[in-house]
């Protein structure tokens, strides 16, 4: 069992390059479509079936990713009122959900319909490319889904549910340090500092 | 009439156990698919196809860019600069830092579309100095609330994105202007307000004026900022650009600014802003291919249709259903984000209000305005949280003054709502089109 735990930070490593890689791609074909529009007057056009198929490899990755961190919105009323071994209960069952889901539709639902593609060799109407490599990520994700509910079964005092409030402070924070690093004082901060806050 | 049994059931006892709304919808609609397809396995094949084909759109990718720039946004230096405008237009009004919040948020707004973020910067920029000069906390707190899903009007707007999807491809172009008039109303009636309590002088005096050099400054130091609108809107209106491709541009350009002009984006911050949005759009994506599988579902069973016919079989009158719609909406959407909120109503009251002769592009404004309501009232209230963590406020202190602003807010929804010139004015005016 402590294998699956060890793959965790290869995983999610390889699972960030990708997401990178993925949106990185999606917004060179967008641009790539605008500049060769306006201003080479040749439209390209790989551009918008490519940017198409890179959102869903990048949402459904994305959601996989996203389990393993628990950040998919949840209403929290009940699981709130819980505590200790009850609160680790509530998530190993929300997990067993999760896990079902991501094993029944997406791995096996989705790799069957990822083989008839490539059996029917059904092909994408610009780039003619496999429509199977395109399904392929729904297994894909389908099973990196029942690997991060498997952790959180096994372990689930581990994970913490993502707190919004949390990352947007932390954003802010940043760009203030930023800002007095860069000796830029603005209007606002001249008033914070004098009342004594820290950036 | 059992799919929806199905679908309601299992969806609301999921939701209200703590299951991810995604998964709710996801598990929920698979039961539902259960009773229809002759097979177990067709229906898991089913449900991963319907969930993945639905992503399969052009327009959907302008949310993962319109994240990006927002992301950028946030640790670009773009939010303190927005807010410091602000204070020239606004600082000169009695109540003038709480007015601040608002015109803030709504700027925010027109340059990114999180009202989280924007409620977020707002109330840790300002709250320290409203604090200072003697402002009451929980009433800053609650007016940085009230204002800031109005960012999710004004455009560029990744909830009208999701609407669009979800309603049958109305066009965002006449959505996104369509919001503008909506979103500063919602703004507006916050402010009013505000205004009316410095009227009878229950707001501190002092005010912030600037002299002429300063106030140019400052605008010119946030004209780079405000020019996204300019990119953002004038580009779709004038016809140049797409909404996915206004929002490519926008990402480029809020980089470029960040990057070689503020100089506040270093690589590592960069690839952690796109990390962010990645996370952020999946969450998204999921959402919207589950919600579509299930209104496909909906349809395809003609539950949709059954539904309308029940509803409408109530009332035939407009001004009733629209007014128990609108009721019962604001009471649902307490309990639900926006995207959710527009992913799991739109199937079930669209096609009733197409019935009652709403435009589509009427119906998603009011859809929106009302769930914006929504996300600032407990018990799912993101703004709400971030705002009473960032001004340094228990929560339960926020009702109070919260309370005569949602009532504003809720009067404006209604002008919205009955006067569909509200909305549909301006898109015909600039694109001569509302529908």
């Amino acid at each position: 069992m402590n294998i699956l735990f060890r793959l965790k930070r290869p995983v999610d490593r390889l699972l960030e390059t990708v997401l990178v890689l993925l949106f990185f791609t999606l917004f060179a074909c967008v641009i790539i479509q605008v500049f060769t529009r306006y201003v080479l007057n040749d439209p390209a056009i790989f551009t918008e079936e490519t940017s198409r198929f890179a959102i869903i490899w990048l949402s459904l990755l994305g959601t996989a990713y996203a389990c393993g961190r628990l950040e998919h919105m949840a209403y929290t009323m009940f699981p709130d009122k819980l505590s200790g071994t009850k609160l680790l209960a509530h998530m190993r069952s929300v997990a067993l959900m999760v896990l079902a889901f991501g094993l029944l539709v997406m791995f096996y639902g989705g790799g069957k319909l990822t083989f008839r593609a490539f059996d029917y060799e059904q092909l994408s109407a610009t780039l003619a490319l496999p429509m199977g490599y395109v399904y392929l990520c729904i297994p894909i994700s389908g099973l990196l889904i029942v690997y991060y509910q498997l952790l959180i079964l096994l372990n689930p005092a581990q994970f913490r549910p993502a707190d919004e409030v949390e990352v947007a402070l932390e954003h802010i924070a940043e760009e203030e340090k930023k800002l007095a690093a860069q000796g830029i004082v603005l209007d606002s901060e001249k008033a914070d500092a004098s009342t004594g806050r820290k950036a | 009439m059992i799919e929806l049994t199905i679908l309601g059931v299992v969806f609301s006892l999921l939701l209200f156990y703590g299951v991810p709304v995604s998964f709710c919808i996801g598990i929920a609609t698979l039961l539902a698919l259960f009773n229809v397809t002759p097979d177990l396995t067709t229906a898991f094949v089913v449900s991963a196809q319907r969930m993945t084909s639905s992503l399969d759109s052009f327009t959907l990718v302008a949310i993962p860019l319109f994240i990006l720039a927002g992301s950028m946004m946030n640790t670009g230096g773009i939010a303190i600069r927005l807010i410091d405008f602000a204070k020239v237009i606004v600082g000169r009004l009695p109540g003038s830092l709480a007015h601040i919040s608002c015109l803030s948020n709504a700027l925010f707004g027109a340059v990114s579309g999180s009202a989280v973020a924007a409620a977020a910067a707002v109330g840790a920029t300002l709250s320290p100095m409203q604090r200072k000069e003697g402002y009451d906390m929980p009433f800053c707190a609650a007016a940085n609330v009230a204002s800031s899903p109005c960012g999710l009007l004004i455009p560029p707007s990744g909830a009208l994105i999701v609407y669009s999807l979800i309603s049958g491809g109305t066009p965002v172009d006449v959505l996104f202007v369509a919001g503008y008039v909506p979103g500063m109303l919602m703004a507006l009636s916050v402010m009013a307000w505000i205004g009316w309590k410095a009227y009878k002088g229950e707001m501190p005096s002092v005010v912030h004026r600037y002299s002429a050099s300063e106030a140019m400054k400052i605008t010119l130091r946030a004209i780079p900022s405000l020019f996204l609108i300019i990119i953002i809107m004038g580009g779709i209106i004038a016809g140049v650009f797409t909404a996915t491709e206004a929002a490519g541009v926008a990402a480029l350009y809020t980089f470029i600014l960040g990057r070689f002009f503020y100089k506040s984006l270093s690589w590592p911050v960069l690839v952690k802003a796109t990390l962010d949005a990645a996370v952020g759009t999946a969450v998204v994506m999921l959402m919207v291919g589950v919600s579509m599988t299930m209104s496909w579902l909906l349809a395809s069973t003609g539950s949709a249709k059954m539904l309308a016919d029940a509803i409408i079989g109530v009332s035939d009158n407009p001004y009733v259903l629209m007014f128990m719609f609108n009721t019962l909406l604001l009471i649902l959407g307490t309990f639900l984000d926006i995207t959710p909120g527009l992913l799991i109503f739109t199937p079930i009251f669209l096609p009733v209000a197409m019935k009652l002769g709403i435009s589509p592009v009427h119906f998603g404004i009011i859809i929106t305005f009302n769930l914006c309501i929504g996300i600032a009232t407990p018990p799912v209230g993101s703004t709400l949280f971030v705002a009473a963590r960032v001004a340094k406020v228990p929560l339960g202190l926020l009702t109070k003054p919260l309370l005569p602003m949602f009532a504003l807010e809720i009067i404006a929804l209604f002008l919205v709502t009955y006067f569909p010139s509200l909305s549909l004015w301006l898109p015909e005016l600039v694109l001569g089109k509302a529908g």
